[in-house]
């Protein structure tokens, strides 16, 4: 059993009426001080016995009509297996679609019970909207059903994850898809305008934004603009070698790298050869480790450094904080890391115009970039994959009572007035013994 | 206009009650039914409404525009004892008990009989005697009232004793005022009378009963407690008030006619009626005999 507004029960505290109105006004006779007895003489008290046990029924009567009556109140819905294939037997059905009120939309109403049509032009919240629908809607199979032309991008697996489990999701292609569409093609690394500190290299980031044109099967991309933001790595390189550097960064930045991921920072002093002037620390942060770790897995870099005839010769460098990335043909580092505060301190031997610092650079830009490619094809999500997120909805178990469109009060609500005509007739059959005297009751009072 | 019970029951002064009774009654009275025996003249007094209109002085009210009523000797004759049951039957029931409703009609008469100017004295018994011996005068009127006031009823009476005593107590001939509901000694209660009204005095019998014990209007099964003796009896008072009202007539029209045949005035007394109506019929049944 279900109770829709369990609340309701407190008013079965109105129990207490009647169980002390009838301890108050009990049975047993009221005491009564009177002047002289000379002119009567005691009955027999069966009679008054008689009525402790009728009121008994009395009470029991009313205290079940009360009991009944919060019953009502407290909305009852009997779970029954009848009850439950009922409900199983009916579906409730959210559209969800990006096309509009599409006939193909209007279609997958199909025969639900329940159903409603949620134009999302962004998938994801009309998923969210179809699912939070779906939570409060009456007791059946419950059913998210996505009518699109599925872009790719439009649905990811996070999304179908966020759908309860009891609810089925289904996919019905239709539509078709955009002919332009505009994605985040995620950043890259670029070269600044020249700083007036000759000693660093300022980089800039520029974001990308694809432009996609369906024209038949191909797709034509081009960058529509260039925004400019400054990055947070520092190359410092002694002042004659910058043009060296800035020659291995172009080499590096020419084949693609993105920019650091968010809250990523660097420092890289090329061409080092003493750790004062350097402020290292230990790694604090999970992303510089991992980023040490790839750093020091490219076998380019590391065949590279070897190649140099000796390393950092500070004796500071083979110790901690400092880790090495790569050693030297001399078996001293010639690449370490350690921390800067928040940013990766990277020092290299190398002089820039060496081939271990554009490796270096590369490793470095690779490890600090977001994990992942950024961009998308213009496709649309491929049928296998919508075959594999598709599921059948559960059966229903336990509802929600706050779901429940129907329950059983109205048969309370008879079983109360039943029991107010029981309650009437042993209150009238009680009066009919009361009224009773004469001749037929022997046990009548005998007066003197 | 005559108060009802309620204000009755809710004055505390019975000399104020006292008052009003006398005023309800001797409005309709006119003439005072204990003016005194004697023609000898004593005294001039104030006329008062309800003096006897044969005792106004004419030729002084012609010489002085004043009205004065003779007063005679023989009125200060008349001596009346009001005896009062005080036992616990009485503080039946609890609005307006019979002991209230007889001490508020003996204190009425106690005030009619004190303003004639003759002696009345008062004697309740219950647990303890009280005894307020005859005298006339206000003062002492006054002192009989707070007496009657202070009197609680409880336990039980001597019904023949305290009329035998009360009668001896007269030094001559009086009358005698008995307020009871007579539930006690009916037997040695009529002996006592009848040898009080030998002995000459006039005696009145009031049988004080409230309408609950005429009627017995309660519901179902009910517990009584005699409150007197304590005795529980359990009923079913439906079933019962029939025959117990027809045995409450019955004792009630024997008590009639034994006091009636031995010369003894019986004036029953229902306590939801106005004291001053009760009394009233007495009075003018009195005057008519005097």
């Amino acid at each position: 059993m279900v109770w829709l507004h369990p609340a309701a029960w407190l008013g079965a505290i109105a129990i207490a009426a009647p169980v002390l109105i009838h301890l108050l006004v009990h049975r047993r006779a009221e005491t009564l001080l009177f002047p002289t007895l000379r002119f009567l003489e005691p009955t027999r008290l069966a009679s008054i016995r008689r009525h402790r046990l009728d009121d008994r029924r009395l009470l029991l009567a009313r205290v079940a009509i009360l009991v009944a009556a919060a019953g009502a109140f407290a909305g009852p819905v009997a779970v029954t297996a009848a009850r439950r294939a009922e409900w199983n037997a009916r579906t409730v059905r959210a559209i969800v679609t990006d096309l509009g009120p599409s006939p193909a939309a209007r279609r997958a109403t199909g025969s639900a019970f329940l159903a409603t049509l949620i134009d999302a032009p962004d998938l994801k919240a009309g998923i969210r909207q179809g699912a939070e629908w779906l939570e409060e809607a009456p007791p059946a199979q419950r059913e998210l059903v996505v009518v699109s032309a599925f872009p790719q991008g439009a649905i990811s697996s996070d999304d179908i994850a966020a759908v309860p489990q009891n609810v089925g999701i289904r996919f019905l292609r239709a539509g078709a898809l955009l002919p332009r569409r505009t994605i985040d093609a995620g950043n890259r690394l670029g070269v600044a305008a020249d700083a007036r500190d000759r000693s660093t290299l300022p980089l800039m980031a520029s974001r990308r934004n694809l432009s996609v044109l369906l024209d038949g099967a191909w797709t034509r991309v081009t960058i529509d603009a260039d925004d400019i933001v400054p990055l947070p790595i520092e190359l410092n390189v002694p002042a004659g070698d910058r043009t060296d550097l800035a020659a291995a960064l172009s080499a590096v930045l020419s084949q693609g790298v993105f920019a650091p991921a968010p809250g990523r920072a660097a420092r890289v002093a090329v061409g080092a050869a003493t750790a004062s002037k350097l402020n290292p620390g230990p790694v604090s942060e999970p992303w510089m480790g991992d980023a040490i770790a790839a750093i020091a897995r490219d076998m380019e870099l590391q065949r590279a450094a070897g190649a140099l005839a000796s390393g950092l010769d500070d004796r500071p460098f083979a110790q901690a904080p400092w880790t090495v990335l790569a050693a030297a043909n001399d078996g001293k580092p010639a690449a370490v890391a350690s921390a800067d505060g928040g940013r990766l301190l990277v020092a290299s031997v190398a002089p820039a115009s060496h081939i271990a610092t554009p490796l270096l650079l590369r490793a470095l830009f690779n490890a600090l970039a977001p994990a992942g490619p950024v961009y998308q094809e213009v496709l649309s999500i491929r049928e296998e994959q919508l075959r594999a997120w598709q599921r059948a909805p559960a059966s229903v178990s336990r509802p929600a009572t706050q779901t429940i469109d129907r329950d059983d009060r109205r048969w309370v609500w008879a079983a109360v007035l039943a029991l107010l005509a029981l309650e009437a007739w042993a209150r009238r059959s009680r009066t009919g013994q009361d009224g009773d005297a004469g001749e037929r009751d022997v046990e009548a009072v005998r007066v003197a | 206009m005559t108060p009802d019970l309620d204000t009755y029951a809710g004055i505390a002064d019975l000399e104020l009650v006292a008052r009003l009774v006398v005023d309800g009654l001797v409005a309709g009275l006119h003439r005072s039914p204990f003016h005194g025996y004697s023609a000898e003249f004593q005294q001039y007094r104030h006329y008062r409404t309800g003096d006897d209109l044969k005792y106004v002085d004419w030729k002084l009210l012609a010489r002085t525009d004043r009205l004065y009523t003779r007063q005679f000797r023989e009125t200060t004759n008349l001596a009346a004892a009001l005896v009062v049951d005080a036992s616990a039957s009485m503080a039946f029931p609890e609005r307006v008990s019979k002991f209230r409703y007889a001490v508020v009609c003996a204190a009425a008469l106690a005030y009619m009989i004190s303003d004639q100017g003759d002696a009345v004295g008062f004697v309740a018994s219950g647990p303890r005697d009280v005894h307020v011996p005859a005298c006339a005068g206000r003062q002492h009127l006054r002192r009989l009232l707070a007496t009657m006031a202070s009197v609680e009823p409880s336990g039980a009476w001597n019904a023949a004793g305290t009329i035998r005593r009360a009668a001896e107590r007269m030094k001559r001939r009086g009358l005698l005022l008995v307020f009871s509901d007579f539930y006690d000694d009916e037997e040695g209660t009529l002996a006592e009378l009848r040898r009080a009204s030998r002995m000459g005095h006039e005696i009145a019998v009031f049988h004080v009963i409230s309408r609950e014990e005429l009627e017995l209007p309660y519901r179902r099964g009910i517990e009584m407690q005699d409150l007197e003796t304590g005795r529980r009896l359990s009923l079913n008072a439906a079933v019962a008030r029939e025959r117990y009202r027809r045995a409450v007539a019955e004792f009630l029209e024997s008590s009639r006619v034994r006091a009636a045949a031995e010369g003894v005035q019986h004036v029953l007394m229902v306590t939801d009626m106005p004291p001053d109506r009760a009394l009233r019929n007495y009075l003018l049944r009195r005057r008519a005999t005097v």
